[in-house]
């Protein structure tokens, strides 16, 4: 009889053009919309410093051309591309144009840097000029306190010693991957959809189709149980379609084997199935069943990064406890730390609450619908 | 009248409709906006970071170290030493730097060694690269008067001297260059149009979907009014629920954005939210016209809204996008609405309104009028068919 259900259970699903669309459809639309929107951000990394364009107008000889030069002709990393100019007006012309992000103008002894907004680019050519006067104020002190250690001063400065280095993570996909993680989160809490539509279709109380299977000599575990693997199947499949879309078509990689990511995306599609049957099992009325279907859906999507990337970040900074319990928010972190940093102790720590979400959930759901009675009248 | 009354009552029924998306609006769009946006400067201003130092050292050197960054930005002491945190945080922008000292830092920069200590930043990124060469400097500066002869106590000292020294740097911004930054109005105008086109098409789209009902049509058709009256009531009470919904948005606006410095430029933002409302009125006939089943109107405004929103940068902004997406995105309504933001947004209260502003204004007025047409085309071709 188990078979039997589940059988019907799929077919009933799959006939339903509804669920394709919003479950399968609306997904991978929205994820070309994603990858039109900024795909190019994932391939590029946007942060990449470059050499920043500025202008330099001289007016005197000065070391400070020196400097200029080489910042310029660095062949390795060239902080700045420079384009001198004869006179200030040129200069302005072209950070106005945004052909420069700024200049510097030296007036005898005076150097000062003009830019055209705050920000941290001008903030780095501003310290380039901070940089020089401080060499400078080095120099004359050690100059005048020991003048025979000036020319090792002078080597020390020029070989540019460096102190630090970077830590160094292994594995990275773009922060921009957020975004579809975020939206596997937000098409597996679909799956809640499903899983009323499905319980719709065994509860008396809810539809016509109910009552007839209510009064037919099954077992209510059964047919529940049946049901759920039909829901968990075909979500797991409905997710695993959008992995690879976002994969094979849209050539945006996961950063680790697939098979790990389709195992994550099925423990999720099974959270938003249990969290439709909850949601089911609680609400009688079909159209609070909708809106709170879709307003946990939405939420929990947008806590964790579907329309604004950081702001899972900075909750798990300031408020952690609502990430642990943002199924969203969960899937999104597993995905965002198995592409990352491989299978740490985060990645487990979501992995479970997903599990322990599921299975919590379930067990309430069948604990109210096992009490779930119909008078003869 | 009666065609109107009804209609007012069909919007009543949406009411959970327009509370999410009011509420969806209120929260996330002013914490998005909030979070975005940045102030505009007629004055140089160095950008402050925020640096997260892991101090294990505790030393001369170190605590100068960090005595001197606290004067150029924002230095806090994290509260995990888990490194992927920290990397979470960098890459989400909640640090722009992560330093780590290590408890040997002092005895490696004495002894001149490359990995005295170690960072992390957002991969080669400008702020990166600016934050360790400000780090690098102050520690050469040690070096150099350790080498000197000094002891770390003057050394440190006479470092921080050299900074105070260079501090006196001259800069200036030049007036009359486009900023592009955005600020906190344009920032939840911008989320605005998410939430008025979607509910502009839920909420006009079942209203016209139910009135468009084939049923509801024929009685309709055999009353007593005319077919220009039936007409003005059913567009009359469609334009007085869109007014309604996007007064409720700018109301929202209105009261969130009170002292903010750009309050004057609050006519333009709603002259051009009126435009977005003509054109989300539009769609909304148009998808109307194709379908009265309000689960396929639900799907559509979202298929359609949500793409368009993150094609015409009102989720990721215009500046990061491909052109060739650009390219693309000047044939839809929502890139003129941005555009139109960022124009207000660039411009001083009096430069806004000229032929560029009108011009995107217009072109979403007519956007709006051609899927209006559209939609009654499709509306007109299918009664004449009886689809």
């Amino acid at each position: 009889m188990f078979c039997h259900v589940f059988v019907y259970r799929i077919k009933e699903l799959l006939r339903n053009p509804w669920h394709l669309a919003w479950n399968l459809l609306f997904p991978i639309g929205l994820a070309t919309a994603f990858f039109f929107g900024f795909g190019n951000l994932i391939k590029e990394d946007p942060e990449l410093f470059t050499a920043i364009p500025v202008g330099y107008v001289k007016e005197a000889d000065q070391p400070f051309d020196e400097v200029m030069t080489s910042l310029s002709e660095d062949k390795k990393d060239p902080i700045l591309k420079v384009s001198r100019y004869s006179g200030e007006e040129q200069a302005k012309k072209a950070l106005r144009a945004g052909k420069v992000r700024g200049y510097y103008i030296q007036k005898g002894d005076t150097i000062s840097v003009v830019v055209g907004r705050n920000g941290i680019t001008s903030t780095t050519l501003h310290q380039i000029l901070k940089e020089y006067e401080n060499q400078k104020k080095v120099l004359e002190t050690i100059g005048a306190k020991h003048p025979e250690k000036i020319a090792a001063a002078v080597e020390t400065i020029q070989s540019r010693q460096n102190f630090l280095h970077p830590h160094v993570f292994n594995q990275y996909t773009s922060v921009y991957m957020n975004y579809f993680f975020s939206l596997i989160a937000m098409a597996s809490l679909y799956g809640s959809w499903l899983s009323t539509t499905m319980l719709s279709g065994i509860s008396a109380n809810m539809t016509e189709r109910g009552k007839r299977y209510e009064s037919a000599p099954i077992r209510k575990m059964t047919s529940l149980s049946a049901g759920l693997a039909a829901t968990m199947l075909l979500q797991g499949v409905f997710n695993g379609i959008l992995v690879l879309y976002i994969q094979y078509v849209l050539q945006l990689h996961f950063g680790v084997p697939l098979w790990q990511v389709l195992v994550v995306t099925t423990v999720g599609g099974a959270m938003g199935i249990a969290i439709g049957i909850f949601i089911g099992a609680l609400v009688k009325k079909k159209g609070l069943q909708m809106a709170l279907t879709l307003g946990v859906s939405m939420v929990s999507s947008f806590l964790s990064g579907l329309m604004w990337g950081e702001i899972r970040q900075i909750i798990e900074s300031r408020i952690p406890v609502v990430n642990r319990l943002n199924p969203a928010a969960m899937l999104t972190g597993c995905l965002y730390n198995l592409g990352n940093y491989g299978m740490t102790k985060n990645f487990y720590r979501d992995l479970y609450s997903m599990i322990l979400m599921t299975l919590g959930l379930l067990l309430v759901s069948v604990a109210v619908l096992r009490r779930r009675n119909y008078d003869s009248l | 009248m009666t065609v109107f009354k009804t209609i007012l009552k069909i919007a009543k029924r949406d009411w959970i409709t327009i509370l999410v998306y009011f509420i969806v609006f209120a929260c996330f769009g002013s914490l998005s906006a909030r979070g975005n946006a940045q102030k505009e400067n007629e004055t140089y201003q160095d950008e402050k970071m925020d640096v997260a130092v892991i101090d294990r050292s505790n030393s001369t050197i170190s605590r100068g170290l960090v005595k001197s960054l606290q004067k150029t930005d924002r230095i806090v002491t994290p509260n995990t030493e888990d490194l992927t945190e920290l990397n979470d945080d960098v890459r989400f922008d909640i640090y722009d730097y992560v330093l780590i000292l290590p408890k040997d830092f002092e005895e490696k920069v004495m002894a001149g060694e490359t990995d005295a200590a170690e960072y992390i930043s957002g991969g080669e990124s400008i702020c990166g690269h600016l934050m360790s060469e400000k780090i690098r400097l102050y520690l050469q500066d040690v070096v150099l008067y350790l080498n000197s002869g000094d002891s770390k106590e003057e050394a440190v000292a006479g470092a921080e001297d050299a900074m105070l020294a260079s501090s006196h740097v001259k800069s200036e911004i030049l007036s009359q260059v486009k900023t592009g930054q955005s600020t906190f109005l344009a920032g939840i105008f911008r989320f605005s149009s998410y939430a008025l086109l979607m509910l502009l098409i839920e909420v006009v789209g079942t209203i016209l979907g139910n009135i468009r009902h084939s049923d509801v049509r024929r009685r309709i058709a055999v009353s007593g009014a005319s077919f220009r009256q039936r007409n003005l009531s059913l567009y009359g009470a469609v334009l007085v629920v869109s007014v309604f919904m996007t007064g409720l948005l700018i109301a929202f606006v209105l009261i969130a954005s009170v002292g903010d410095s750009d309050y004057g430029k609050i006519p333009y933002y709603i002259l051009n939210e009126i435009a977005i409302m003509v054109c989300g009125i539009g769609i909304a006939t148009m998808i109307s016209s194709i379908t009265t089943d309000s689960s396929l109107i639900s799907m559509i405004a979202n298929t359609v809204v949500l793409s368009m929103s993150f094609l015409c940068g009102v989720f990721v902004p215009m500046e990061v996008m491909s052109s060739k997406v650009l390219m693309v995105s000047h044939f839809l309504p929502l890139y003129w609405f941005s555009r139109a933001i960022q124009y207000i947004n660039d411009h001083s209260v009096k430069a806004v309104m000229g032929p560029a502003f009108c011009s995107y204004l217009g072109i979403q007025v007519l956007f709006g009028i051609g899927f209006f047409m559209i939609g009654l085309i499709i509306f007109k071709k299918k009664e004449l068919y009886a689809v």
